[in-house]
C-alpha cells in the first residue's frame, strides 16, 4: 500500500488509543505501554508496505503495538530491592478488582489474547493472524485466561 | 457466550481506561522522528547517548560515592536512509540534523543547556528506566545475579567504605547498559565472554573490548548479541545486536548505544563500526 506520511499520521493518531489500551493490557504499566506505542509507530512506518488495505489499519497497528508490548515484557522491568527479596504474594481474590488489574496478573501470552479479544473485539482468527499462532492456540490461551480471570475476579 | 464471558466483555467495555496526555506527546514525538521514506529504507541505526555528570567515577576505590553529580538522559537518533543523510534528534521533540562529526559539540551543548539535578536513587526518564540504585550496601556481583532472569532490572550497588562494587547493570526499557568498576573492567578488557561468569540467560552473549579513539580516548565497548526476538509483527528474527560504549570525556561520562535491527555478521560489524565512528567524533 502506498500511503503518504499524512495518511500514516492520520491512522496512527486515530488508533493510538487502541494501541495504547492493548499495550497497557499486555504490560500492565502505563509507562511501558507508552513506550510500546512509540516503538510501534516507528516499526509500522518501516513496515508500511505490509499494510495492504487501509481499512485494516486498526488491526495492523494494534498487532504491532501488542508485539512491541510483549517485547517490552521480555526486556524486563524496573524492580526494587524490596520486591527482589520479598516472598511472592499468594494469589487472592479481590471482588473490587478491575479487569485491567486482573489481566496484569496473567501470563504475558494470555494477556495479549485477552487484550485483543475483550478490549479490542478481534475474532480468534484475527488474533491468530496477528500473533502468528494457530486459531486453536488462541482459543486455548483464551480458555486458560478465562479460568485465571475467574479465579481472580470471582474466587 | 456464557455469562462469565459476557461479564468480561462488559467489564472491558465499561472500564475507564485512562489514556494519558503523555501518550499524545509520545506519538507526536515518534511521528516527528520518523526517517524519510525512500529507496533502501529498511534498517535504522539508532545512536542513543546518555550523558552523566562529572562526579561519577569508574575506577576502583574511588567508587566510594556515586554521587553528587546528576543524571540527564538525552537520546540522539541517527537514521539511515540509504542516501547518506544522517539525522539526529533530541528527545522531547527538538529534532534537528547534526552530522556525526559535530556530535560531540552537540552533546556538550545538550549537557550545558540542561543543567542536571543531584543524582537521585531512582532516575527514570522517558523511554528509559534505570535500576534503582542503593548505597551503603555491598554485594558481590555473582551473588546478586544468581537466579535473576535476564529480563529483570539489576540493582546497582554503590561502593561504601567496605569496598567497591564489581559490576553494575542497568536494564533500560530498550537496551542493556553495562558499567564496570576497575576490577571487573580488567576482566572485561581481556575480551572474555562474560556470559557464563555473570549469569546471563540463555542466548545472550556479551563481548567486551577496548577501543582507542583517533584522539587517544579509551572507551569500553560491549557488543550484545541476544537470542531471537520478535520484530513487532510476530515474526521471529535474530535478536537485535547492540553495541555499547562508555567513555569519559571532559569530566562527563558518556554512554553510547548503537542498535541495528536484524542480525547477521555484517550487520553487527556495521553497528560496531558506527559506534567507533561516533567515538572518534569525541575530543
Amino acid at each position: 500500500m502506498k500511503a503518504d506520511s499524512a495518511e500514516f499520521e492520520r491512522i496512527v493518531t486515530e488508533y493510538a488509543p487502541n494501541m495504547y489500551r492493548a499495550a497497557l493490557a499486555v504490560t500492565g504499566s502505563e509507562a511501558a505501554a507508552e513506550d510500546a506505542v512509540g516503538e510501534a509507530v516507528l516499526r509500522a512506518w518501516r513496515k508500511l508496505g505490509s499494510l495492504r488495505d487501509i481499512t485494516s489499519a486498526r488491526a495492523w497497528l494494534t498487532k504491532i503495538a501488542v508485539n512491541c508490548a510483549r517485547a517490552q515484557l521480555k526486556r524486563g522491568r524496573e524492580i526494587s530491592m524490596e520486591e527482589l527479596t520479598a516472598e511472592p504474594a499468594a494469589p487472592e481474590q479481590d471482588r473490587s478488582m478491575e479487569l485491567r488489574d486482573a489481566v496484569a496478573r496473567l501470563a504475558p501470552d494470555r494477556r495479549a489474547v485477552v487484550a485483543l479479544y475483550y478490549y479490542e473485539g478481534f475474532s480468534t482468527r484475527e488474533i491468530a493472524g496477528m500473533l502468528g499462532v494457530s486459531p486453536g492456540t488462541v482459543k486455548s490461551r483464551l480458555w486458560r485466561a478465562r479460568e485465571d480471570l475467574r479465579t481472580l475476579l470471582e474466587g | 457466550m456464557d455469562e462469565f464471558d459476557k461479564k468480561l466483555f462488559d467489564m472491558a467495555k465499561n472500564e475507564d481506561v485512562y489514556t494519558p496526555a503523555g501518550l499524545n506527546a509520545r506519538v507526536r514525538e515518534a511521528l516527528d522522528g520518523l526517517p524519510a521514506r525512500g529507496a533502501g529504507l529498511g534498517r535504522t541505526a539508532r545512536v542513543a547517548l546518555c550523558a552523566l555528570a562529572a562526579a561519577t567515577v569508574l575506577a576502583g576505590t574511588a567508587l566510594a560515592a556515586f554521587s553528587a553529580g546528576g543524571f540527564r538522559s538525552v537520546e540522539l537518533w541517527r537514521g539511515r536512509d540509504g542516501d547518506d543523510s544522517s539525522w539526529y534528534g533530541v528527545k522531547g521533540g527538538d529534532y534537528r540534523y547534526i552530522p556525526v562529526e559535530e556530535l560531540s559539540d552537540a552533546v556538550r551543548k545538550i549537557a550545558r543547556d540542561n543543567p542536571v539535578a543531584d543524582t537521585t536513587r531512582d532516575f527514570k526518564g522517558k523511554n528509559w528506566s534505570a535500576a534503582q540504585e542503593l548505597s551503603g550496601v555491598t554485594l558481590p556481583a555473582n551473588d546478586f545475579l544468581d537466579g535473576l532472569e535476564i529480563g529483570a532490572s539489576y540493582l546497582t550497588v554503590s561502593a561504601n567504605k567496605n569496598g567497591p562494587t564489581r559490576l553494575r547493570f542497568w536494564q533500560g526499557t530498550d537496551g542493556l547498559w553495562l558499567t564496570v568498576s576497575a576490577d571487573a573492567y580488567t576482566e572485561l578488557m581481556s575480551g572474555v565472554d562474560i556470559h557464563d561468569s555473570y549469569g546471563f540467560d540463555g542466548d545472550t552473549e556479551l563481548y567486551a573490548g577496548e577501543y582507542k579513539t583517533e584522539k587517544g580516548l579509551s572507551a569500553l565497548t560491549v557488543q550484545l548479541k541476544p537470542g531471537e526476538s520478535d520484530d513487532g509483527l510476530g515474526e521471529r528474527t535474530p535478536g537485535t545486536e547492540r553495541c555499547l560504549a562508555e567513555l569519559m570525556v571532559g569530566g562527563f561520562k558518556y554512554h553510547i548505544r548503537v542498535e541495528v535491527d536484524g542480525v547477521n555478521v555484517k550487520t553487527g560489524d556495521e553497528a560496531l563500526e558506527t559506534l567507533h565512528r561516533v567515538l572518534d567524533a569525541f575530543e
